[in-house]
């Protein structure tokens, strides 16, 4: 029987994916005079744009106070030879729309300070990244609170991230730079500048207070980290953080190894999450050559990055107890991440830095029994939690230390450029995973903690939910994983030129890396956007005023790794 | 002033003393800082082996395990931290940054290798090297005192130890 023909309904259009992107382009242009900047969406969710340096500060102006672009992400500049390009990049918590922003100003070819306007004056995070770009580049904020080297050593005379010096930091033509490194740095401590203030500081305010110093080799600094306290009495008066024994170039590496080469860095960028950094890089070379990997391989990186995180975050609840002296919880943390190093040594052959990730997918499949395994291991890990509460929530000597010590109001945590578990414990909503979804976390149920308390024990808690939450996630993946290929075609050498930022969750909050290629077999710049980084900015804001007990205990709640502040 | 002869047993407690609990400097300085604390825990448990993993002043520590990276901005830490050391004194390399700058080798800031400054006695190859490896590598220094011995000369070129030598408090 022949069945009747059915009538078609007509077939709408279908939507534009970028029409929030454009209609926020035109609001945003329609509020600004004519010319002061060109903009245009990039991709879901990401507007870049361009600007001139005379317009520069009106433009940030407008874009903190009017556009509602509140959240500063980072800002690098990038050597284009002839001049720089100095990228910014905002977030708008509300709108859930990234900005990335330029400038380029000329510069000489010769190692000469190149001047420009300080943005800390509207985005006061972006003190430190400023900080950086003068260290490394030799950018020359005017009006800067407190510009000195950040990562190298004071005797430093270059500025090794141009394109003027090799990657061991002499100049390619002895014309145009300075000399290379210092010589003495095997024996010669050199002097570490004090802070402007210090210095300008009222002689009766310097001779009431005490000068502090902690570090670079210290326990509770977890790794090689400095941390000066000027004290007034027991009260942190003015807090100063050394940073940069543990600057390994990464950058400039980026720049001088072929894309695949620096697969492995990632992992060593962060050692203690390295898949989620593995998962950042891959991520802005995909974006760049315009590949997406298939199902099977989202799916297993989904897993392999929620274990990760669970681990991270089990050794975070371990240097807690630190921290506060409470060794038994520090065992225990490192005691139930073997479990997941089992399970990363299972499926790539290296338990701690795996190396994992490939271009468009994985190295390979994930083993067989690698599912019954992983879900043993959660389940233990799941029991032990109750275990942690016990010696910890509920442990008064513990709660002395972390409840109501270290709060941080919803709007410094914004301003100070939290991110992460920290920013979630003020309150504020933002996750990448939920706001600017990649890969396939839209498939999976998961929440978002978040916690209006914002003390040391909420930042502490934070992560003890989250672990929950991961743990959620990875039996939804295991349990839905789809078959087929785990390895999108992708090219290795050959990246197309243009511009990528990822932006991944890391267990520290967002990372991402900023990709310049040109087409050739290396990066033209390849900045690396570290959460930690601005969480260490946030802790240093934070600790003034604090007791001096209480600032390293909240130094620790920003779960610090030197690796990936230092680079 | 006690009898040669029953010194002769503190030197011999002293001699197992030094070989049986080597106090490690807690120094992680990278990634494989992270191993070396992994070494410490529940699994591989060095301190079965006499070591007890959390020696954070150096003025208590005889063997330094330099784990991770050195950077010309960390070198002087370094070395100063090996000075302030008491003899005899150790020190494992451990991982591949700190043998020969390994996967950071040839960077501007960064120290290809951490024998460069000071003496390095064993050196543990990986990146990082698994726990078993670090314990195997402080196993060999042991096994280094014991020879030292048994030629009837001191680790770390202090004094001979002669039944003499031993200071008492008495
Ligand atoms: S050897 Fe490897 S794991 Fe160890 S510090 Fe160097 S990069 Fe990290």
């Amino acid at each position: 029987m022949a069945s009747k023909p059915q009538l078609k309904p007509p077939v709408a259009p279908p939507p534009d994916p970028l029409q929030a992107e454009k209609e926020m382009v035109r609001a945003l242009l329609g509020a600004l005079p004519n010319d002061f900047m060109s903009l245009k969406p990039a991709r879901r969710r990401r507007l870049v744009g361009q600007c001139l340096p005379a317009t520069f500060l009106h433009v940030l102006a407008f874009l903190r106070n009017e556009a509602g672009f509140d959240h500063f992400n980072y800002m690098t500049a990038v050597d284009l030879r002839s001049s720089f390009d100095l990228v910014y990049n905002f977030w708008s918590i509300q709108k859930h729309m990234e900005l990335l922003l330029k400038v380029n100003i000329p510069h000489s070819q010769k190692d000469e300070l190149v001047p420009f306007s300080t943005s800390t004056g509207v985005y006061p995070a972006a003190e430190w990244f400023e900080r950086e770009v003068y260290d490394l580049f030799g950018i020359d904020f005017t009006g800067h609170p407190d510009q000195r080297r950040i990562l190298l050593r004071e005797d430093w005379k270059t500025h090794p991230l141009r394109k003027i010096y090799d990657r061991r930091g002499s100049p390619i033509n002895p014309a145009l730079g300075a000399a290379g490194p210092p010589a003495l740095w095997r024996t010669n401590e050199g002097k570490i500048a004090l802070p402007k203030k210090w210095l300008e500081e009222d002689p009766d305010v310097s001779e009431s207070v005490l000068t502090v110093n902690f570090g670079p080799h210290h326990p509770s600094t977890h790794g090689p980290l400095m941390v000066r306290l000027r004290l007034n009495g027991e009260m942190v008066y003015d807090a100063d953080i050394v940073m940069g024994y543990l600057h390994r170039n990464h950058e400039k590496l980026g720049e001088n190894n072929t894309w695949i080469q620096m697969l492995p860095y990632p992992d060593r960028t962060n050692y203690v999450s390295p898949i989620n950094w593995e998962w950042a890089y891959v991520r802005a070379v995909e974006e760049l050559e315009g590949i997406e990997p298939p199902q099977r391989a989202e799916y297993i990186r989904v897993i392999m990055a929620e274990l990760d995180r669970i681990q991270s975050h089990l050794m975070f609840l371990a240097t807690s107890g630190d921290t506060v002296g409470q060794l038994t919880g520090f065992v225990w943390g490192l005691r139930d991440r073997e479990l997941i190093l089992d399970l990363n040594e299972m499926v790539a052959g290296a338990r701690m830095l795996p190396n994992y990730f490939r271009f468009g997918g994985v190295n390979r499949d994930l083993p067989k029994g690698f599912s019954e395994r992983a879900n043993n291991a959660l389940n233990l890990i799941e029991s032990h939690l109750a275990e942690f509460s016990a010696i910890y929530e509920r442990n008064p000597v513990f709660l002395g230390r972390f409840k109501g010590v270290g709060v941080l109001s919803p709007q410094n945590a914004i301003d100070w450029g939290a991110v992460g578990p920290g920013l979630r414990a003020s309150g504020v909503q933002f996750d990448v995973r939920r706001d600017d979804p990649y890969s396939v976390y839209d498939h999976f149920d998961f929440d978002v903690v978040v916690s209006n308390d914002g003390d040391n024990l909420a930042r502490f808690m934070m992560r003890v939910e989250e672990i929950k939450q991961s743990i959620s996630i990875v039996r939804q993946a295991l349990h839905g994983l789809p078959s087929g290929p785990y390895q999108a075609k992708a090219s290795l050498l050959s990246i197309p030129p243009g511009e990528s930022s990822s932006r991944i969750e890391t267990p520290r909050g967002e990372g991402s890396y900023f990709l310049v290629s040109d087409g050739s077999p290396r990066a033209v710049r390849m900045k690396i956007k570290s959460a930690a980084f601005i969480n260490l900015y946030v802790a240093k804001r934070q600790m003034v005023g604090e007791k001096l007990q209480d600032a390293l205990v909240i130094l620790g709640t920003w779960d610090p790794v030197l690796g990936e502040i230092d680079r | 002033m006690a009898e040669l002869d029953d010194l002769r047993g503190v030197v011999t407690v002293v001699k197992w003393g030094r070989k049986n609990s080597l106090w490690p400097l807690a120094f992680g300085i990278a990634c494989c800082a992270i191993e070396l604390m992994q070494t410490g825990a529940s699994k591989t448990d060095a301190e079965r082996l006499g070591m007890l993993m959390q020696r954070a002043s150096p003025r208590q520590a005889d063997v330094m395990i330099v784990a991770g990276t050195v950077t010309k901005k960390m070198a002087p830490v370094v070395r100063r931290l090996y000075e302030q050391m008491t003899e005899p004194k150790f020190v494992v390399s451990m991982g591949a940054c700190a043998t020969s700058g390994g996967p950071f080798r040839d960077l501007y800031d960064v120290v290809d290798g951490v024998d460069d400054m000071i003496p390095v006695d064993v050196y543990v190859p990986g990146c990082p090297p698994r726990p078993e490896a670090l314990v195997y590598g402080l196993t060999r220094i042991q096994e280094m005192i014991d020879s030292y011995y048994q030629a009837g000369l001191t680790p770390g070129g202090a004094k001979p130890e002669t039944a003499e030598g031993v200071q008492t408090t008495a």
